[in-house]
């Protein structure tokens, strides 16, 4: 497993200040994606940003390489800060208050769909059985663990998970004729 | 579960994204570490992921990097301790006390201005209130002005016909004009002299039009004699007469009580 990542990583682990600016550079563009998708609010999704980021900065001592990829280990502090600021009991009341403006930047995510145009990502979603986007939109967009995707869907966890394997494993190929 | 049936499983997927309990989570874990297969699933997972996360990326606005990076300045700077500037006991007796002279001059001043203040907004409130007493008194000279100017074009426009109405037995006193527009038969009262009509009473004019009396409106009660009064339009009428009637009027006048009487022309 060769990650480009993985060098400037290690100067940020050691405390390099302009290697974590580097990392920022060229990582906060996705993770930003991911987190809006779970927080469509503006405003607090920039905030899971800067948290996403402190706290990689503060714990890259305890990233372990052997569990896997740097990004792997950045999405997920991404996506569990954004689930853990949408399930906060605050959140949920302010989201309801504040309805208009997650309306209006959801339709915001008409520019993410002009990104995703760009490579081609909505036909490769279109190819998707309609229970495989589910999923993954469970997943991605609302951040939904497995388990609570089957609780929601009333599908069998088993159900689930064979789901979203097909669904990742379609991005798989998809993503792979697409390079 | 062997390597095909871990990676039929799904949990492969749920361990990439850091879920599964923590004995699925070991099971992945010792099986990537033994088996080939299952490590080459798990970089595809994640491989998959990350290019799913970057086909779908959000440019974050400027500020965000800007803050982040403030952040961890602040968080790998040094603490700068904090040293008391030196300075003798005398000066900084001295410092205290020019500081409270300040102060209290400071005080004083914002007492003076406060004070000057609230009397300049209650000048200004003054001068509003007289303002707005003159403004409407301008009104009512206005008025009384565009009156005055109205009576003075009938009385002194050179096309209106006077008739003078002389005091008849019952008053010989009386006296009163007709100011009469021959192009549009307007007719205007300009009563002299008039006893004041009794309670329940009112003079009425009259206009003398082919030989009969036509009424020709009621002189108002109020009226002091001061006022030019304006009446019906009178066309070809040849005489004009005032008599007391009873109070609205009556359709024929009552010539035992005839105050004024003229001829046109």
């Amino acid at each position: 497993m060769e990650d480009p990542g993985q060098s400037l990583f290690e100067a940020v682990r050691r405390g390099d200040k302009e290697a974590f600016a580097k990392l920022y550079d060229r990582y906060s563009a996705a993770l930003f994606g991911v987190i809006s998708k779970v927080v469509r609010e503006e405003v607090r999704a920039e905030e899971v940003l800067q948290d996403t980021f402190l706290k990689i900065w503060r714990s890259a001592a305890s990233y372990d390489p052997s569990k896997g990829r740097v990004f792997t280990w950045m999405l997920n502090i991404a996506r569990n800060t954004a689930i853990d600021v949408v399930r906060s009991a605050e959140f949920r009341t302010s989201a309801k208050i504040q309805g208009l403006d997650a309306h209006v930047y959801r339709t915001g995510g008409d520019e993410l769909r002009e990104q995703t145009d760009h490579i081609g990502m909505d036909r490769i979603l279109d190819g998707m059985s309609l229970e495989q986007r589910e999923v993954i939109d469970m997943a991605y967009y609302q951040g939904w663990t497995q388990q609570e995707i089957a609780e929601r869907t009333g599908l069998p966890l088993g159900t689930v998970k064979s789901r979203t394997r097909a669904a990742l494993g379609h991005l798989r190929v998809a993503l792979k004729d697409h390079r | 579960m062997n390597a095909a049936e871990l990676i039929a499983s799904g949990l492969l997927e749920a361990h990439v994204l850091g879920e599964g309990s923590s004995e699925e989570r070991a099971l992945v874990e010792r099986m990537a570490a033994s088996d080939h297969s299952v490590k080459t699933e798990l970089d595809a997972i994640e491989l998959a992921l990350k290019q799913y996360a970057f086909a779908t990326a959000v440019e974050p606005p400027v500020r965000v990097r800007a803050s982040i990076l403030s952040a961890i300045g602040a968080e790998g700077s040094k603490v700068i301790p904090m040293t008391a500037p030196k300075a003798g006991v005398g000066s900084r007796t001295w410092m205290v006390a020019a500081a409270v002279i300040a102060l209290l001059c400071s005080g004083a001043a914002n007492f003076l201005l406060y004070n000057r203040l609230h009397q300049v907004n209650d000048r200004l409130a003054d001068l509003e209130n007289e303002r707005a007493v003159m403004a409407d008194q301008m009104q009512v000279q206005q008025t009384s002005m565009k009156q005055t100017q109205d009576q003075l074009a009938v009385v002194f426009d050179p096309n209106k016909h006077i008739v003078p109405l002389a005091g008849q037995v019952i008053e010989p006193k009386a006296a009163a004009r007709i100011f009469m527009d021959p192009a549009t038969s307007e007719v205007y009262i300009d009563v002299l002299s008039l006893p004041k009509p009794p309670t329940g009473k009112q003079y009425q004019l009259w206009a003398q039009v082919d030989g009969k009396m036509v009424d020709a409106g009621m002189l108002d009660v109020a009226d002091n004699g001061e006022q030019l009064q304006r009446m019906k339009t009178m066309p070809n009428a040849t005489a004009f007469g005032v008599t007391l009637e009873n109070a609205g009027g009556s359709q024929v006048p009552t010539l035992t009580e005839l105050y004024l009487f003229g001829q046109v022309g």
